[in-house]
């Protein structure tokens, strides 16, 4: 079997009867108004508790921190100065010039216009050329950066690989979920995650009074095993689309086809480079880097660190699919020779 | 909205409170329209608009009153359509005397009343109609009854007949005033006001006035940032007349955007839990009208054009609605079972009235005011005086458990063992407990199917309502005083389901209307215009009326979206007659042809000899462009074929209100009740006409300039957070809400915290005469201070989510128990968006010590209940103060 | 009479039925049911829950799927094949519109043994397009919130704490105070005799969360009642 999956679908080894397209999220950051609704929806689908002691954190107006066993959305507040845009700005510029990733500044200037004629408001990629325009200006004084973040559902994914019970596994729609009822809550899997992603959970049920006594369709046992984002297995079962992006009121998630999704992406990267926002870049698109590309795509305005993504995420068992086949090798030669001295032995 | 080129959200953080409204914002802006957002706060509205524009709470009116400007002197207004479509050519009073003549003052201010008497500000007509050439009927206005919002939808009665000039120089014409009175309004009056910079105003006027015109249309966006202010109504009036010179009115992707913060607060103003309204905006009788003649009198005349003229049929309707069978002619329609209305009655005037033990008893229906209203303290004293209090709720809010656990209990000044007043908690029912309709904000009534059956012993309003009519009835059944006959003769006989609910459907379908006599007789009305006024029809609100023709529940249509065109009709039932854009005649120039193909929304179609379009005409139907109405006619009949604004008595859209408004006919900037600044414009301060509660509980802030306003020297404003509710009722109980703002915080900017000492995530302690509360510290640069008046203005930004109390998931101090009570004279409305207070680290004093803390204060300034209360500023004090 | 269950509101006073997104039961399922791919449902008759089958034996069905690492089908428990949405499960669904701010926001309520199991936006709405926020997202634990009440209370006057009272004594409580309270504060005329008939010893506050029928039943009693000071949030 091959370790490059075929089509970017990592079910493609998974030999499932009929397997689906490789389903996965694009969050475009530019858009996020941080209502934080994907928090909401997805802990309302989930049931998950809710996170901490209810007390401020000071961090802007982020109140959960981070993801986590019981938040599987989380939406970053980050405040800049326009020193800061000038670097995101020119970061991107040179993320450009290398030409990664796929963001090359197409010459169609047709996308997006400004909404009026004089004002104009054209800034090309690369940046703003006209220092006259008063509109859109070199640099923003100030901005506001929100983003949900979500499970990367990574081609190669470290907590899939180090799980030792197969809880974890790769649908058919290659993502990668945790079976409650065969997770042991050993916690290999937090350690595997190059994201921090995934954790244990260790505070019990989520449940509703007793006066109001739920259907057990609805109640979900949880103890203390690992937790994540499922990109909503269960509602893609039923054609229905994951909780977050269904509420998202901007469309800044979008739910889809991994393959459509990282067109749309790419798209919407080149736009904003014509507007002159440099800044915007993909994360998770890139299929060489250290988890093979994610399911989730961002589109972020600054370095990932800014939105506390590791810039260079890299999976503890990136080349595991090699050693798996060195290992096939050694094991089948071994077996040979295992044979070989049973036939040796039975000769005796 | 997705359809404007360009959009100024001003007074509303739209992306915050209306999230998903707001994606009609993003789709505009995706197409390529610019987004604009003028706010005191850089928030998740701003942070994905095009730009910024900070401004200066409380100076709206200088900023919309210098694009006017900039509009007239640049003569970028849209010609055509101001002249066929507006008031602009009409002649004013040659009594009228404008603020710029009397410094800051219109002519007929009685101070005295603290009211305007605004007959010079009438049109002038032609000499047969009233010997002065005024209207006669202008003399009565007195500024203490709500003119303002009981014409909210229309146009209140006018002459019939006034006097133009086409060519719009004389000097009387509506157009020569407007311009004469916005002179002053410049870019550089906007930095001195507003704080905003020249090159800002230059992009938001040029981005505008490129934005408008046949092609393009420009929409505004408003919430209670500009209602909350002792001026909010003149606020939405200066926009109003921007948007009518420019065009925009009645047009696609134009328009002033109402974002409104509960589920049906325009249904719950259409068919209004309010003092002052009657169903459909007829005013609540005062007093002095004593007949029913004399009430519809003062409604509308018959020879008024438009839709009010027909007043007496919707009154006449209501009222036979209401009481059937004992609504007669000989009995004036049972008009005198209408209670009468000596003054305004509202919320904060009752709350008085509860101090004074003049009020025993309180219902709470789904309102949580120890915490959302302002003056917090006032609430909760006041309820400490009732008799007896309901509650009704889905759970324990403050309102309900002030006299446990409220800030009185801890600070001592109540104690539970003391306090007299009975309290009932009863549970309400959910939205998808019961069934009926909310009307969003666009004027949608949309139908919600019941769900589940409430929980436990909870209940709907309607169900309660209606058995505690029941329960009432019975105990006066065998009353003959006549004060019981009202009650006795209401028509209440709703049908009932199996588990005693009454049929929501059967209330919607009294609301409609239906004929009483008539081959038609028991059928539903189909239109306000079958309404009679001699007892044939019924119907509890006119304007309503049509969403249940032939009997279908129209509210519950849900012909999918994607189905549709963009107008959508098929989805719900928009009110009148399910007409989507109000006044969309406007859309089409005065020939009957769209201004553009690319805003095209209805026109004539000369073949067919209709009107025809995207949405339902808002006109009548075969009236063709160039009608001249007969000059007897009256009503809708008297509408010419360029009339588009059909609810206003002479069909034009009103660049200057010669009625209607109490405190001007055109908005003028004051400066709030506490300002930071002396107003710039005028020596008169802030609002003549405001409405003052001076009291020792409800002092002011000495603004800027007087005596003591160094003590309380930074503004502080209030606003809501997306993840938050109002006062917290249906989100502090949620865990999934609570955990998102979990705790009271400001906001501040660094150089304010550098000022005060403040500590980022530590504490604050913020005082203002009427309380001191402590929050959370956020510094951030979103805050930024502005120069203005000649200062440095600091700002301070307060959520008012939080509330005392041991029940809900999260609690924390009210920003509102800072917040004094001062009204808008037109639509009483509290002034809760500027305040004046202090800051300083650390957290408040508990017990006895808080009220101290607040007294010292207090004495520190030498308040008392003049600070803040005059009405009229002595000018003479003015030109000491310039020297 | 208008007969009533859950999804009485779908006939109309007349009887006749009204044509609405929401039918009786159990016809109303918006979703198919369909579970998961047929090989599945083939696997679930071969290996029904709890009984133990050779061919769900991890190293066999490893062989079997050729799924060599064991991380994709192979892996996936009987639980695992069963789990489907929760709205699959539901007896009906309900069209509703969101009870927090005046966007009107179109909803869909997924009922199961009368109970709300999930709410979540309705994509036919031409206003949300099947969007909700954070607020409209927690509807459902607004229905089935921790705090809620669902009981009467009754505070009596000096009274340290609530005590527990019957539904309909609660209300004749009321009533009995409103009428008397009503007779107490009766206004016939003012000082120059012309009539006010009403009572300025009772007010109410809300509306603007309620419904419009609510909305005008309660101005209708309590204007019959002479009771003017009525108001809601419209006015703050």
């Amino acid at each position: 079997m091959s370790a490059e999956p075929k089509d970017g679908n990592p079910t493609s080894d998974a030999h499932y009867d009929h397997p689906h397209s490789r389903r996965g999220f694009f969050t475009d950051t530019s858009i996020c108004i941080g209502c934080k609704a994907c928090e909401v929806a997805c802990k309302e689908w989930n049931r998950n508790p809710a996170d901490g002691d209810y007390s401020i954190l000071g961090s802007s107006y982020d109140n959960t921190g981070a993801l986590g066993a019981d938040t599987w959305r989380h939406v970053a507040f980050i405040e800049q100065d326009s020193q800061r845009i000038e670097q995101a700005r020119e970061s991107g510029r040179k993320l450009v010039s290398l030409g990664m990733p796929q963001v090359g500044a197409p010459a169609s200037g047709s996308s997006v216009a400004s909404g009026t004629g004089s004002a104009g408001g054209g800034c090309g990629s690369g940046g703003c050329g006209s220092a006259s325009s008063s509109d859109s200006g070199p640099t923003p004084e100030f901005r506001w950066l929100m983003s949900s973040d979500v499970c990367k559902h990574c081609t190669n994914a470290g907590c899939l690989d180090v799980c030792p019970t197969g809880a974890l596994f790769r649908t058919e729609y290659g993502t990668v979920v945790v079976q409650d009822d065969i997770c042991n809550g050993c916690g290999t899997c937090v350690a595997g995650c190059p994201f921090g992603v995934i954790e244990r959970r260790e505070d019990g049920l989520v449940d509703t009074p007793a006066s109001r006594e739920m259907p057990d369709t609805v109640r979900k046992p949880q103890d203390g095993v690992a937790q994540k984002c499922t990109l909503c297995y269960d509602r893609l079962k039923d054609d229905e689309t994951p909780a977050c992006a269904k509420t998202c009121p901007t469309t800044s998630i979008k739910y889809g086809q991994r393959e459509d999704l990282l067109a749309t992406a790419q798209q919407r990267v080149a736009q904003l480079h014509e507007q002159g926002m440099t800044e915007a870049r993909l994360y998770g698109a890139n299929p060489n880097d250290g988890v093979g590309g994610t399911g989730s795509i961002f589109l972020l305005l600054d370095e990932p660190e800014v939105y506390g993504l590791p810039p260079d995420p890299r999976v503890p068992t990136a080349d595991l699919a090699h050693t798996f086949k060195r290992a096939g090798v050694a094991m089948a030669g071994m077996a040979l020779a295992t044979a070989a001295a049973f036939v040796a032995g039975g000769r005796r | 909205m997705a359809n404007a080129d360009c959009i100024v959200i001003q007074g509303s953080n739209m992306a915050e409170c209306h999230p998903v409204g707001f994606q009609w914002v993003a789709e505009a802006k995706a197409r390529g329209a610019r987004v604009i957002h003028v706010d005191p706060r850089f928030t998740r509205t701003t942070a994905i608009a095009d730009k910024h524009v900070p401004i200066r709470a409380g100076s709206d009116v200088v900023l919309l009153g210098a694009l006017i400007n900039y509009v007239l002197s640049n003569e970028l207004w849209f010609d055509e359509y101001v002249r066929a479509y507006t008031n602009a050519s009409y002649l004013i009073s040659e009594d009228f005397q404008d603020t710029e003549d009397l410094n800051g003052l219109f002519s007929g201010y009685d101070p005295e009343k603290g009211g305007y008497d605004l007959s010079s500000w009438g049109y002038q007509t032609r000499p047969h109609e009233g010997a002065s050439g005024q209207s006669p009927e202008h003399g009565e206005e007195v500024s203490d009854h709500a003119e303002g919002e009981s014409h909210g939808s229309g146009g209140p009665p006018a002459a019939a007949e006034p006097l133009r000039d086409e060519s719009l120089q004389d000097p009387n014409t509506v157009f020569q005033i407007l311009k004469r009175h916005y002179r002053r309004y410049t870019p550089e009056m906007v930095r001195e006001a507003c704080g905003i910079s020249e090159e800002d105003f230059d992009y938001l006027a040029r981005s505008i006035t490129e934005n408008s015109g046949r092609e393009r249309t420009t929409c505004f966006a408003y919430a209670v940032g500009w209602t909350q202010h002792t001026l909010g109504a003149q606020f939405i009036r200066t926009a109003a007349i921007l948007q009518l010179l420019l065009g925009n009115m009645g047009r696609p992707g134009g328009g002033i955007m109402a974002l409104r913060g509960h589920a049906s607060i325009q249904g719950s103003t259409d068919i209004p839990t309010l003092f002052n309204l009657l169903p459909g905006y007829l005013p609540m009788p005062k007093v002095e009208l004593q007949s029913s003649q004399e009430y519809i009198n003062s409604i509308a005349s018959k020879q008024q054009k438009g839709f009010w003229a027909n007043a007496d049929t919707y009154a006449v309707s209501l009222l036979k609605a209401w009481w059937g069978d004992a609504a007669q002619p000989e009995n004036d329609w049972a008009y005198d079972y209408l209670p009468r209305l000596t003054g305004p009655h509202g919320t904060y005037q009752t709350l008085t009235a509860m101090l004074r033990d003049e009020v025993e008893g309180y219902f709470i229906l789904g309102q949580n005011p120890a915490v959302g209203s302002a003056n917090g303290r006032m609430q909760r004293m006041g309820m400490s005086h009732l008799k007896w209090l309901v509650v009704r709720d889905f759970s324990l809010i403050e309102s309900a458990t002030w006299w446990k656990d409220g800030p009185e209990i801890e600070s001592g000044e109540l104690r539970t063992e003391e306090i007299d007043t009975e309290v009932f908690f009863f549970p309400a029912a959910t939205h998808v407990e019961k069934s009926g309709s909310f009307t969003q904000t666009q004027r949608l009534l949309q139908w919600r199917h019941q769900a589940v059956t409430p929980p436990g012993e909870a209940e709907s309003e309607l169900k309660f309502f209606y058995e505690f009519g029941q329960k009432i009835r019975e105990r006066l059944a065998d009353s003959d005083d006549p004060r019981d006959r009202p009650l006795l003769d209401l028509t209440w006989d709703y049908p009932l389901h199996d588990d005693g609910d009454p049929d929501a459907e059967s209330v919607l379908a009294e609301i409609n209307g239906r004929f009483l006599t008539g081959p038609d007789a028991g059928k539903p009305l189909s239109s306000y215009a079958q309404m009679k006024g001699d007892g044939s029809t019924a119907g509890g609100c006119w304007i309503y009326t049509g969403v249940y023709a032939d009997k279908v529940n129209q509210a519950a249509r849900r012909v999918p979206g994607k189905d549709q065109d963009e107008i959508a009709a098929e989805w719900g039932w928009a009110w009148p007659a399910n007409r989507r854009i109000l006044y969309n005649r406007a859309s089409a120039d005065p020939q009957g042809k769209p201004w553009s193909e690319r805003k095209k929304l209805v026109w004539w179609d000369e073949e067919a000899g209709r009107w025809t379009g995207k949405d339902i005409p808002d006109f009548l139907v075969d009236r063709a462009p160039g009608t001249v109405a007969p000059e007897e006619a009256g009503g809708a009949a008297a509408l010419d074929g360029d009339d588009p604004f059909i609810m206003q008595a002479d069909g034009k859209g009103w660049l200057f209100a010669p009625k209607g408004m109490v405190d001007g006919p055109l908005p003028t900037h004051y400066e709030p009740q506490e300002s930071p600044v002396r107003n710039p414009l005028y020596a008169q301060q802030p609002n003549a006409t405001r409405e003052l509660f001076p009291r020792w509980d409800n002092l002011s802030a000495p603004s800027e300039g007087e005596p003591g306003a160094e003590v309380y020297p930074f503004m502080f404003t209030t606003y809501r957070l997306t993840e938050q509710h109002t006062a917290g009722g249906m989100s502090r109980w949620l865990p999934y809400l609570a955990e998102l703002q979990p705790e009271m915080f400001c906001e501040v900017s660094p150089e304010l915290a550098a000022e005060r000492g403040l500590e980022h995530n530590g504490w604050a302690t913020l005082v203002s005469p009427r309380a001191a509360i402590e929050a959370k510290v956020m510094i951030t640069e979103r805050m930024r201070p502005l120069q203005s008046g000649g200062r440095t203005v600091h700002q301070i930004g307060l959520p008012y989510h939080w509330g005392v109390g041991g029940e809900a998931v999260v609690s924390g101090d009210a920003a509102n128990d800072l917040m004094g009570i001062t009204l808008d004279p037109n639509v009483h409305i509290q002034e809760s968006k500027v305040g004046l207070c202090d800051i300083q680290p650390g957290r408040r004093p508990r017990g006895t010590e808080l009220v101290e803390l607040v007294k010292k204060y207090q004495q520190r300034a030498g308040l008392d209940l003049e600070t803040g209360n005059v009405r009229v500023t002595d000018p003479q004090a003015e030109v000491e103060e310039n020297r | 009479m208008v007969q009533s269950d859950l999804d009485g509101p779908c006939q109309s006073m007349t009887g006749a039925s009204v044509t609405l997104s929401m039918a009786p039961l159990p016809t109303t399922l918006v979703h198919n049911r369909r579970r998961a791919s047929p090989h599945v449902v083939i696997w679930t008759t071969l290996a029904p829950m709890g009984r133990f089958s050779f061919l769900e034996w991890p190293v066999v069905r490893q062989l079997r799927t050729s799924d060599t690492t064991a991380r994709s089908s192979a892996t996936v428990s009987e639980h695992t094949r069963q789990i489907t949405s929760r709205n699959a499960t539901a007896d009906h669904v309900v069209s509703s519109v969101c009870p927090y701010c005046a966007v009107g926001c179109g909803q869909k309520v997924y009922v199961k043994d009368n109970k709300v199991i999930q709410i979540e936006g309705d994509p036919d709405s031409p206003i949300s397009r099947g969007r909700l926020c954070p607020k409209g997202a927690a509807s459902e634990q607004l229905v089935n919130a921790p705090g809620r009440q669902y009981h009467v209370l009754y505070r009596a006057p000096k009274a340290k704490d609530w005590q527990r009272l019957e539904l309909s004594k609660a209300m004749d409580m009321v009533a009995d105070r409103f009428i008397e309270t009503r007779r107490r504060t009766w206004q016939d005329a003012d000082d120059q005799g012309r009539k006010l008939n009403r009572t300025m010893g009772i007010a109410s506050l809300g509306g603007a969360t309620l419904d419009n029928e609510e909305n005008y039943l309660i101005k209708k009693l309590f204007t019959a009642a002479g009771a003017i000071q009525i108001e809601n949030q419209a006015r703050i």
